[in-house]
C-alpha cells in the first residue's frame, strides 16, 4: 500500500507538472506532502526534488506503478486533472488535481484502497535549478550501492546460516529461509553439500547425534536440514558402522554401533571392566574401553545385563571394601536388576 | 506362606525401585552428585552427611594454601609421625617444605604429611579442626562437620556430596592445589635433601581417563571408597562426587563418560 501511494504521488507529480516542462532548465523543487485519512492526519514530509525540464512520465516505467493506468487526463490552463486505477496486490482507485505555475505547485490526490479513503496533498515551491541527469546518476548510484550492500548483507546472512545450520543439522525452525521464497533458497545446495560432507564422517555424525540429544533435552525441534536435504541419519549410521570396523574406529563403534560393539567386545574383551587400574594397563585397553560404553548401554536397554555385570564386578575385586549395596542403596537400582535377582531367588 | 510373603515384598521392592530409578547409568554409591559446567546433572542422597574419608584433605589443603608460606619449613611432630593409614613414614623432627607436604597429602593422601600441615597452620589438631569448621561455615557447607584434619572415621566427622562438590570447586580455584591433584606422580624431598619420596597419585583416573583433572580419593572402613573427580572435555567441565562407591574407578569413568555424552557439542 505504501508503494502504491508513493507511485500515485510520483504519477501525480509528473502528470501534473508536465504542461509547465515545455521549456526552461531543470528545476529544483521543495515539496511538502501530507497524507490524511479518516481519524488521522499524518505529519507533512518535505522533500527536495530535481524535476527534468523535458521529463515525460510513463506509468509503465515506474516498477511500483506497472499495474496502474491513468484515465480522463485533462489540461485546463495550468491545472491538470486525471483519474488513476491500480490493480493487483496494491489495487486502488483515485483522482488527482494539480495546479502549477513557474514557481509553485499545489495538488491533491484522493484515493480509495482496501476500503479506506485517503487524501494526499502536495504543496511545492521552486527553489532553484539543477541538473536532473546528474541527479539521476547520483540516485542510480545510490540505488546500486544500496542494492549491493543489501545483496552483500543477504549473502553474509545466508552464508552464516549455511555454516550454522550445517553444523547443527538444523536446530529450531529455520527451514523456511532455505525453502521457496526464502531469502537463502539459492544457498540450499551449499547447505546440503556441507551437511552431507559432515554427516559422512565419524566426527560429523557424532556431532549431529549430540545436537539431536541436546534438542531432545531442551525440547526443541531439530533436523530440518537433514529432512530438506533428504539425508537419512540411520542409513548413514549403518554405513559408518560398517566402515568403522575396517577403520578400527572403536570409539565410534562403542558409541553408535551396538551390534558391532557387542560382537567385538565379546570376542576381544573378556574380563574387562572388573578392575579399573588393571584393565587400563591391558594392551587392548583403549579398544575395550571404547567398545564397552555401548556394549553396556545395549545391555541396559535390553535385559539389565549391564547392571548385572556391574553387580558381579562389585562382588568381585572390590567386594571387601564396603557393605554398600546390601542396604537401602539398592532402592534406586533399575527394576531389571532386581527382577533378575528375584528370578534367581525363586527360580521363575 | 513365608516364601510367598517374601515374594510379595520383593515385588513391591521392584516396583519401588523402578519408580525411583533414573534413566541410564547410575553410579552404585551411597551418595553421589554429578555436576556439568556448574549445574547438577544427577544426584542421590547428595545432602546426606556421610564420612568423607580423605576427601577431608581438600579442606586441609585449602586452609594451608590460604595460610600462605608454601616455601616455609615445617617440622614433623611426634603426633604427625604416628599417623596411621596412608602415610609416607615421616619421622619426628624431620623438616619439609610446606608445598612438599601439601603434595604428599594431596597426591598420595599421606596422613602424616597432612597432620604435620595441620599442626603448622593451627598449632595443634584441635585448633586446626576449629579453623576447618569455621571455613566450612563460611563456604556454606551446611552438612559438613570436621573432627580431624585428615579424614579418619570419627563421630561428628561428616560431609555431604553437595558440600564436597562445593569444597572441591573452592579448592580447585587455587592453582597450586589444581596443579598438584592433576599430577600422576611427583617427587619430594626433606628440607635437607636426605630423604626423597616418589609420590604416586592415588586417583586412578589421572593419566588413565582422558581429560581427568583431579581431585581426591579417600577410603576408610566407615566411609567406604570415596572420590571427587573432575574432568574436562570439549570445553565442558564435569565434577563427580562418589561417597561409598564399591567400584569407584569404573563407576567414575562410566559416569563421566555419560555426563560428557549428555552435554551439548562445543560451539
Amino acid at each position: 500500500m505504501r508503494r502504491t501511494i508513493q507511485s500515485a504521488f510520483a504519477l501525480s507529480l509528473v502528470v501534473g507538472a508536465a504542461p509547465a516542462w515545455s521549456a526552461g532548465s531543470d528545476e529544483l523543487w521543495e515539496i511538502t506532502q501530507k497524507m490524511a485519512m479518516p481519524g488521522m492526519n499524518m505529519p507533512g514530509i518535505k522533500i527536495t526534488s530535481c524535476i527534468a525540464r523535458n521529463g515525460n512520465y510513463k506509468p509503465g516505467d515506474d516498477p511500483n506503478a506497472k499495474n496502474c493506468t491513468v484515465d480522463d487526463y485533462k489540461v485546463s490552463g495550468n491545472t491538470v486533472t486525471w483519474k488513476m486505477r491500480c490493480t493487483g496486490k496494491n489495487a486502488m482507485t483515485g483522482s488527482g488535481e494539480m495546479t502549477k505555475t513557474a514557481d509553485t505547485m499545489k495538488g491533491v490526490f484522493r484515493m480509495s484502497a482496501s476500503g479506506m479513503d485517503m487524501t494526499q496533498t502536495m504543496d511545492g515551491k521552486r527553489v532553484g535549478t539543477c541538473d536532473a541527469g546528474e541527479e539521476q546518476k547520483k540516485m542510480d548510484k545510490t540505488v546500486a550501492d544500496f542494492k549491493a550492500r543489501s545483496d552483500d548483507a543477504v549473502k553474509q546472512m545466508c552464508e552464516g546460516s549455511v555454516k550454522r545450520e550445517a553444523e547443527s543439522g538444523g536446530m529450531g525452525n529455520g527451514a523456511s529461509t532455505f525453502q521457496s521464497k526464502g531469502q537463502c533458497l539459492g544457498y540450499k545446495p551449499q547447505l546440503c553439500e556441507q551437511t552431507r560432507s559432515q554427516v559422512g564422517s565419524y566426527g560429523g555424525y557424532a556431532h549431529y547425534i549430540r545436537w539431536r540429544e541436546t534438542a531432545k533435552t531442551t525440547n526443541q525441534p531439530w533436523g530440518w536440514v537433514l529432512a530438506e536435504c533428504g539425508i537419512d541419519l540411520e542409513k548413514q549410521r549403518l554405513t559408518l558402522c560398517g566402515q568403522a570396523v575396517t577403520d578400527k574406529k572403536y570409539r565410534f563403534i562403542g558409541t553408535f554401533c551396538p551390534d558391532e560393539a557387542k560382537q567385538m567386545y565379546a570376542k576381544n574383551c573378556a574380563g574387562f571392566g572388573m578392575d579399573y587400574t588393571a584393565d587400563m594397563a591391558k594392551p587392548n585397553a583403549n579398544m575395550c574401553y571404547a567398545l564397552r560404553s555401548k556394549s553396556r548401554d545395549y545391555n541396559d536397554q535390553d535385559a539389565g545385563d549391564g547392571n548385572a555385570a556391574r553387580a558381579a564386578r562389585t562382588a568381585g575385586s572390590e567386594k571387601a571394601a564396603t557393605d554398600e549395596g546390601k542396604g537401602a542403596d539398592n532402592a534406586a537400582k533399575p527394576a531389571e536388576s532386581a527382577t533378575s535377582k528375584l528370578k534367581k531367588l525363586f527360580g521363575f | 506362606m513365608h516364601r510367598f510373603a517374601r515374594l510379595i515384598g520383593a515385588l513391591l521392592f521392584c516396583l519401588s525401585a523402578s519408580a525411583h530409578a533414573q534413566p541410564g547409568f547410575e553410579p552404585q554409591a551411597r551418595a553421589y552428585l554429578i555436576e556439568a559446567d556448574g549445574k547438577t546433572l544427577r544426584e542421590r542422597n547428595a545432602d546426606q552427611p556421610l564420612p568423607p574419608a580423605s576427601l577431608t584433605k581438600l579442606m586441609t589443603a585449602l586452609l594451608v594454601q590460604e595460610h600462605g608460606g608454601l616455601d616455609d619449613i615445617v617440622t614433623v611432630s611426634r603426633q604427625a609421625a604416628a599417623e596411621t593409614g596412608s602415610r609416607l613414614g615421616l619421622k619426628p623432627g624431620e623438616q619439609f617444605r610446606v608445598r612438599d607436604l601439601l603434595a604428599a597429602a594431596l597426591i598420595q593422601s599421606a596422613n602424616d604429611a597432612c597432620h604435620a600441615l595441620a599442626d603448622w597452620v593451627g598449632g595443634d589438631q584441635a585448633h586446626f579442626v576449629a579453623l576447618m569448621n569455621q571455613r566450612a561455615e563460611q563456604l556454606g557447607l551446611r552438612q559438613t562437620r570436621f573432627a580431624n584434619a585428615c579424614g579418619h572415621d570419627q563421630a561428628g566427622h561428616h560431609a555431604s556430596a553437595r558440600d564436597l562438590a562445593r569444597l572441591a570447586h573452592q579448592a580447585l580455584q587455587s592453582p597450586v592445589i589444581a596443579q598438584l591433584v592433576a599430577l600422576p606422580a611427583h617427587s619430594i624431598a626433606s628440607a635437607d635433601g636426605r630423604r626423597q619420596f616418589q609420590l604416586t597419585n592415588k586417583n586412578a583416573l589421572i593419566g588413565r581417563y582422558s581429560g581427568a583433572r583431579g581431585v581426591k580419593s579417600g577410603f576408610t572402613a566407615q566411609a567406604g571408597k570415596c572420590l571427587i573427580a573432575a574432568a574436562q572435555r570439549d570445553g565442558h567441565q564435569v565434577l563427580l562426587v562418589l561417597l561409598n562407591a564399591a567400584n569407584r574407578w569404573w563407576d567414575a569413568a562410566d559416569t563421566l563418560d555419560r555426563a560428557f555424552a549428555e552435554l551439548p557439542p562445543a560451539s
